[in-house]
């Protein structure tokens, strides 16, 4: 993951930032997932049936056809979990500016000791993340979902560092609900080896 | 349902999985326009969830079945119903007309005139109420709110200026309670009726994830002015009124809300079941799992309710039984979704409302850091855990 992917992400938005990973890894084409659909931005998939997630700006469509090569299929999920790292990793850079701006009791919600427990619980997953070995990491399919798996537990526990703001479309909630759907459209590895 | 019901509570549950047989579908409605509520009154679940927390006094008909009226009134009996409306969908109940959580506050604080006129406004026509606490910069802190009430400088009522921000209807409601500090201290908070047609009152509807029946809003005072008689409490005792209004109605709500929070865990589990019949391995194993402390906090929100209803309330646990529910409702949703298989957010369209909806209960009646920190109190006073406890027994009291 890259700062320039966490700029493009501020800048663009998470389905945008999305049209890019498609853009990226296959010559223009949009990347179908193993289920037969296409996830992007409303904007790039304009006649898609209307979902609820477009309501976040992104939508999803059927997408019957060109197979997939396994580099390219590969190439996009990893995509995908770097993007859903640069979402927590914004996410996390909210949470201490949110917490230093809220007081209670007359001291920072940075000053709590439970506030800072949680943080650490968040930025240690992260570290433990990026040390992870490629092939644990994202070396199959079955290592892919295990850590899009570990990425939505971090979301969730950053999540609750936001209060109820935690719970508004606009902000990293809205980004991470799109991080965690794209990631079972297109990372699931099949319910026989969901255990993986 | 639980083990520890008797035949009255048995039969408020299954009246209200009666009358909730409609839910799923008005829930997917309520998911794509919140106010779309107003088309659907006549609906029996909605009627329920429009006059099951006005006082039975206050009724021009029959609303529930005579045997129920009375165990309705109680937060054990809350607790049943909720749980079995939520199963349905938990949006029906939030996006109805009503006093909801207001209607709490005038039972305690109002006098028997200001609770004739607002009953009697609600009987009169389905208007929507709101429970003004938490703020922007305070969350639901009610010692720290920052809202004032001053009086008016004519003389005439009161002056309400500041900001609430994440009430339910706040936005749409006709009018409600408002929270607010008169003077510093804890002495010092008050509670005040608001019409919303007040100049000087604006809402505005915040985009939420989910739950969007919740309607939740934020809403500015500017030099609102609230009459005399609007003030509530004003004939209690100072240690009795604003702050005391806002803990009772929440021992008494923390209950129902766990208790939807679990119907919507349960659901999920059930639909699961419905859709993989022949879960196996690891994947059966994690379901039942799940299941098996659903039951075990089904049991934690009905004591604890049971001992709202006596009088007795430990607040370590009351907030403990809804903060495992609140998280046991997510990690329902996220095991639900593995287990579906891929794109299983788009192929169970019920699936990904109800997972993005059960997100609410992590903030609603004080976010799980909270109760956390509520435990830690507990423990240190030894009135979480009893060792001395005998099992299935009843619990230590304390505050």
């Amino acid at each position: 993951m890259t700062s320039a992917l966490i700029d493009q992400l501020h800048a663009t938005g998470y389905p945008v930032t999305l049209d890019a990973l498609h853009r990226r890894v296959w010559s223009g084409e949009f990347v179908p997932a193993p289920a037969g659909y296409v996830a992007a931005s409303v904007t790039a998939l304009p006649t898609a049936e209307p979902t609820p997630f477009a309501r976040f700006g992104l939508a999803v469509a059927p997408w019957p056809g060109r197979a997939v090569p396994t580099d390219v299929a590969a190439r996009f999920a990893s995509g995908l979990l770097d993007l859903h790292r640069a979402v927590l990793r914004r996410a996390l850079d909210q949470a201490v500016r949110h917490l230093g701006e809220r007081n209670s009791e007359g001291t920072s919600l940075l000053a709590k000791q439970l506030v800072q427990a949680q943080l650490a619980d968040v930025a240690m997953g992260l570290r433990e993340d990026e040390v992870m070995p490629p092939e644990r990491r994202s070396g199959d399919r079955a290592a892919r979902w295990r850590t899009h798996q570990r990425l939505v537990r971090l979301g969730r526990a950053v999540l609750y560092l936001f209060g109820a703001s935690g719970f508004l479309v606009d902000g990293p909630a809205g980004e991470l609900y799109l991080a965690e759907v794209t990631g079972n459209i297109y990372l699931h590895p099949g319910t026989e080896e969901s255990d993986a | 349902m639980p083990e520890l019901l008797d035949d009255t509570l048995q039969a408020l549950d299954g009246f209200c999985r009666d009358v909730s047989g409609d839910f799923r579908e008005l829930g997917r409605l309520l998911d794509r326009d919140p106010d779309v509520i107003g088309e659907y009154l006549d609906r029996p679940g909605v009627r329920l969830s429009r006059f099951v927390a006005i006082p039975p006094r206050y009724w021009t008909g029959p609303e529930a079945p005579a045997n129920l009226v009375g165990v309705l009134r109680t937060v054990l009996g809350q607790s049943v119903a909720w749980e079995r409306l939520a199963y349905g969908d938990p949006n029906v109940w939030l996006a109805s007309p009503g006093p909801a959580l207001s209607g709490g506050v005038i039972d305690v604080l109002a006098t028997p005139a200001q609770a004739d006129r607002y009953y009697q406004r609600l009987v009169a026509e389905p208007l929507h109420t709101f429970f003004g606490l938490t703020e922007p910069a305070k969350g639901s802190a009610a010692t720290e709110l920052e809202t004032t009430l001053t009086p008016a400088d004519d003389g005439d009522g009161w002056i309400l200026d500041g900001e609430k921000c994440y009430i339910g209807n706040g936005a749409r409601a006709q009018f409600g309670v408002v929270f607010c500090r008169r003077a510093p201290g804890l002495l010092g908070i008050e509670a005040v009726l608001l019409d919303c047609a007040t100049p000087g009152f604006s809402g505005e509807l915040l985009s939420t994830v989910g739950l969007r029946g919740a309607r939740i809003s934020r809403m500015r005072f500017d030099r609102v002015r609230i009459p005399a008689e609007n003030l509530l409490g004003a004939h209690l005792p100072a240690t009795r009124r604003g702050l005391y209004g806002v803990t009772q109605v929440l021992y008494r709500a923390r209950p129902t809300i766990a208790a939807m929070a679990l119907g919507c865990a349960q659901a999920v589990c059930d639909y699961v079941r419905s859709q993989r019949r022949t879960l196996a391995g690891y994947d059966r194993l994690h379901l039942e799992d799940v299941v098996d402390r659903i039951a075990a906090v089904r049991l934690l929100i009905h004591r604890s309710a049971a001992d709202v209803d006596r009088g007795v309330v430990n607040s370590h646990r009351l907030g403990a039984a809804k903060a495992r529910a609140a998280r046991l409702s997510e990690e329902a949703t996220l095991l639900a979704a593995r287990l579906l298989g891929p794109a299983a957010l788009v192929e169970h369209p019920w699936l990904e409302k109800i997972y993005r909806d059960v997100r609410a209960f992590e903030i609603m009646e004080g976010t799980t850091n909270l109760h956390r920190m509520s435990v830690f109190r507990g423990v240190l006073k030894n009135t979480f855990l009893t060792a001395s406890e005998p099992p299935g027994n009843g619990h230590a009291t304390g505050h």
